[in-house]
């Protein structure tokens, strides 16, 4: 034979030895190899090698190959997966103090996964459960608003009424509207969203009716009410047949109701507590107003762009200075709605809400990777207590893949577990988030399987996640080296330190993140908005004709110090337009109201001067811009000219930069523009803010006779920014409670990974104690090991949280503010103060230890 | 394996006198080197696996582990035995056999074909 001995062809014998069953493995592979050797004698290496490949190939069948179901398997790992199950359990029971902070960190977690799913759930699958919800589509005409086309969802009552009579091809029209009514039964009164639906609502949109007629809404006089609204007004009697009286139009009518429908909670955009008859709305309104959302049903052959012809055509039918407004009428697919949301005015559904997924997702997840290494963490520890079982366990041939199986089984018990604290404390999280995001929220596990998949898929994700590195490196240990307790202690710690470290960042970061919102939001709240924002008070919507003898008698108002009229609605101040100065070309934030409007709100002149009030040339042809405008247009003096709509303008008047309602405390480069007292449709009347509610309350009094129309309203100027500020409180809200979870989380991974430390160590400590160890070498024995980890942790977590909040806060404020150091500082601070008392309560422990308990047994 | 009975193929009797023959070395490859030097048939491994496992589950061959050796890399052999219900088979086949034979020869004036 030559230096080297001939093996047989490696991957072929791989393969055997792979496929082969463990029984006869030994004795089919050694009789391959016999032979192989036989061959090499007899004919050669390579005729050798090729007989071994063809003899493996032989080798691979039925009898030979590895088969899990093996009935005798089967029992056998019932009985083992029993043991794995017992021990488990014991060890659970033995170490109650880190697996109950092991659990609760991880549910804690896994509590805001679920909430995270059921915010995002919704926005995903809405409407979706509507069998036609293929064939239905919105109609949404685009018209004409500040010259720009605009596609609106709501439809004139004239045009729907149109499109029922005489559009061919369609299966079905719906129509639908909502409003807020008073409701009575029982002498009870609510105040509730009621739909008014046509009659073919039920055969179009998959509401399940639970009781009652098939077809409902058949008479002007019957409603229908979900679960919900039927065990609120009746209980738990029949709800059919008994009335609710609903005040439409300000007379109170009776309803029967006629059928209940199965309550569909957060995935309808429709309003079904309450439904009731589509007439009844029709004949509340004003000829030709009226906003409906009309659904079309379409059979599949039609084809949808000669529809959407066949209805735009009808627009010959309203008034010429209407028609005028319409470019034309284009169907939108129902399943589009959400998608589609930011494009369409006066929407139906709510659109996919993106940053707050991405905000109240990622919190989840940075919850959920925190619990992860916190579990990792302790789990290792616990388990390496453990280390002689295993090499017990391996002394009597259990295989490491067994024994990572063992833990992986235990740790899947403790998750099982977990999963169901964790599905609690959502509850208990739900109506508490619901509060601060302001929504409406609930589990509902009876009905829905996409929750019971996401928290299955949960379950499995945390199991591996947080039990292979536990399992892996315990299975990893040598009998021989447990036994004889030549322990690789070092090379644990380090591991170990390096998870509190990564848990002690991630800490930090969430703390910094949550002390910049509230810093932001607070400096926001009381910085100088450059206009106004607490003394003026908004009146819109009333009527054209009355607009005049209006505006008189609130001048007639003592308290009031300047009137005006303008053309913008409270909430929107604005609108964006294309300006143009020499070459320079950038959107700007124009403002249109008559020459009392920049007083009324209280912008503040640094130079020249406001529209004179009695030349109407000097009105139309001048400006009054911000200073943001001059530095975005390159200009530096008054009097400069830039165009509008091609026509020239001159800059007459310099006011200080003002924040903006619209694009959330924004500056904008802003025009004040003069517009004509006939198109005015909003009234503002400026006062100290001493007497704002005063005025406030006067106002409310003399808007009173129109009050009944649609769409009155009297705010005034802290009501409407207040909306702002409800936003920028929520967000903040859930920033402190990420942050508050962060901290007990990382205290909860200080607690085991110290107190499961000195437990491994209780001897050494209590020979110490022996030997007369004084309090302060106590102390100095604990804090050591987590000096350096608590340095590492600030100093990289100082430097990831500049890092990774600033993007944030870029996202979430339009007018950000960089990570302080102060914000660095005092989440450190308060991060190191909750690691100092957590690991305090340890030591105390220690020193109050008598060191006789710990070395009697020995 | 209950309506075979005895009733054994021409490979399995060849085994099974093979594993008889070989005594307490009768395993997997020295079954078939047996087979192809006293009769000249090459018979693959997994064919003798094959038979020799049915002869076990038919009772005719008991096995238990038996040596290692070094050009089976360590591994030990899995060897078999007779069994007497197994020389009790080959007996009944031999008779079998030979009663037919005689049978045969006692023919005088038969032509054997070409």
């Amino acid at each position: 034979m030559s230096q080297k001995t001939p093996i047989p062809p490696k991957w072929p014998d791989r393969f055997l030895s792979w496929y082969c069953n463990d029984r006869v493995r030994e004795q089919v592979q050694g009789d391959a190899h016999e032979l192989f050797y036989w061959r090499l004698e007899d004919k050669g290496i390579s005729r050798a090698r090729r007989a071994f490949m063809w003899d493996v190939v032989r080798l691979f069948k039925w009898s030979n190959i590895k088969r899990t179901n093996r009935q005798k398997q089967q029992l056998n790992n019932i009985a083992m997966f029993k043991n794995y199950f017992k021990i488990g359990l014991r060890n659970l029971w033995k170490q109650k103090v880190p697996s109950t902070i092991n659990c609760i960190g991880l549910a804690l977690a896994i509590a805001c996964c679920l909430v995270a799913y059921k915010f995002a759930e919704r926005d995903f699958f809405i409407d979706t459960f509507h069998e036609k919800k293929d064939q239905i589509y919105l109609v949404t005409p685009v018209k004409m608003r500040n010259n720009t086309p605009r596609t609106s969802s709501v439809t004139d009552s004239r045009i729907s009424d149109l499109i029922v009579t005489d559009v061919p091809g369609l299966e079905a029209v719906t129509r639908y509207q909502s409003t807020v009514l008073n409701i009575t039964s029982d002498d009870r009164e609510f105040r509730s969203y009621v739909g008014f639906v046509d009659r073919n609502f039920f055969s179009q949109f998959s509401f399940e009716i639970i009781h009652g007629e098939p077809d409902p809404l058949n008479a002007p006089d019957k409603i229908v009410v979900d679960e919900k609204v039927a065990e609120k007004h009746f209980g738990d009697q029949h709800a059919i047949g008994k009335t609710i009286r609903l005040k439409l139009q300000g007379r109170e009518k009776e309803f029967v109701v006629s059928a209940v429908i199965r309550e569909v909670g957060d995935f309808s955009s429709f309003q079904t507590g309450y439904l009731i008859p589509f007439e009844n709305y029709k004949n509340g309104l004003p000829d030709g107003f009226g906003t409906i959302y009309t659904f079309l049903t379409v059979n599949e052959q039609v084809q949808i762009n000669q529809l959407q012809d066949n209805i735009t055509q009808l627009l010959d039918f309203l008034p010429d200075e209407e028609k005028g407004q319409y470019r034309e009428v284009r169907l939108t697919p129902f399943t589009k709605l959400m998608s589609l949301f930011g494009e369409l005015d006066e929407p139906f559904a709510f659109g996919i809400n993106y940053t707050g997924i991405a905000v109240v997702g990622g919190i989840a997840s940075f919850m959920l990777l925190l619990a992860i290494f916190n579990y990792i963490n302790i789990a290792t520890v616990m388990a390496m207590r453990r280390v002689k079982e295993i090499g017990i366990r391996k002394v009597i041939g259990g295989k490491r893949r067994q024994l990572v199986l063992q833990f992986l089984t235990e740790n899947f018990i403790l998750c099982c577990f977990t999963m169901v604290m964790g599905a609690l404390l959502a509850r208990v999280f739900l109506p508490w988030f619901n509060l601060v995001a302001d929504e409406n929220y609930f589990f509902d596990l009876a009905n829905n399987y996409r929750v019971w998949t996401f928290m299955i898929a949960l379950l499995l994700l945390i199991t591996l996640a947080s039990g292979m590195y536990p399992a892996l490196v315990v299975s990893r240990q040598r009998p021989i080296t447990i036994l004889k307790k030549l322990s690789g202690k070092r090379e644990k710690n380090r591991l170990i330190r390096v998870l509190l470290t990564i848990q002690l960042i991630l800490a930090l970061i969430t703390l910094v993140n949550a002390v910049m919102f509230i810093q932001i939001e607070w400096h926001n709240k009381t910085k100088d908005w450059g206009f106004d924002r607490k003394s003026y008070v908004s009146v819109t919507g009333i009527p054209a004709n009355e607009f005049e003898t209006f505006r008189n008698k609130v001048e007639g108002l003592a308290a009031v110090r300047h009137i005006s009229t303008s053309q913008t609605s409270t909430s929107n101040f604005g609108y964006f337009k294309q300006i143009k100065s020499g070459e320079k070309k950038f959107a700007a934030m124009i403002l249109q109201g008559d020459v009392e409007y920049p007083k009324a709100i209280g912008l503040r002149l640094l130079k020249g001067r406001y529209l004179l009030p009695d030349s109407r040339p000097d009105q139309e042809t001048s400006i009054v811009v911000n200073e943001l405008f001059m530095r975005r247009a390159g200009l530096d003096s008054l009097n400069a000219q830039v165009k509008l709509d091609s026509i020239t303008y001159r800059v007459v008047g310099i006011v200080q930069d003002n924040y903006n309602w619209n694009l959330p405390l924004n500056l904008a480069a802003t025009i004040v523009k003069w517009s004509p007292d006939d198109d005015a449709n909003q009234l503002i009347a400026n006062t100290t803010p001493e007497s704002l509610e005063d005025v406030k309350a006067s106002l409310v009094n003399l808007a009173d006779p129109f009050i009944h129309k649609l769409g009155v309203s009297v705010q005034a100027s802290p009501d409407i920014y207040e909306g702002y500020f409800k936003v920028a409180a929520r967000t903040r809200n859930l920033m402190l409670f990420s942050a508050s979870l962060v901290i007990l989380l990382a205290g909860m991974g200080i607690f085991g990974v110290v107190s499961l430390g000195i437990n491994n160590r209780i001897k050494f400590f209590g020979i110490k104690k022996v030997l007369g160890a004084s309090r302060r070498h106590l102390y100095k024995d604990v804090y050591k090991p987590f000096l350096i980890v608590v340095i590492i942790a600030l100093v990289i977590g100082a430097a990831t949280s500049v890092i990774i909040v600033n993007p944030v806060l870029e996202l979430a404020f339009t007018d950000p503010q960089s990570v302080s150091a102060l914000a660095v500082l005092l989440a450190a601070g308060l991060l190191m103060v909750v690691g100092v008392l957590t690991i305090n309560t340890q030591v105390r422990r220690l020193v109050r230890l008598n060191p006789v308990e710990t070395l009697r047994d020995e | 394996m209950g309506t075979k009975g005895t009733y054994i193929g021409e490979l399995e009797e060849l085994v099974l006198l093979v594993v008889g023959l070989l005594y307490e070395g009768a395993y997997g490859v020295s079954v078939l080197k047996e087979i192809k030097e006293q009769t000249g048939r090459e018979v693959n491994i997994s064919g003798i696996h094959s038979v020799m496992n049915r002869l076990e589950d038919k009772g005719l061959l008991r096995s238990e582990m038996g040596g290692a050796s070094n050009t089976r890399g360590g591994r030990r052999k899995r060897i078999y035995f007779l069994t007497a219900a197994g020389k009790a088979t080959l007996d009944q086949v031999r008779s079998v056999r030979e009663k037919l034979y005689s049978q045969l020869s006692s023919l005088p004036n038969y032509q054997f074909s070409a």
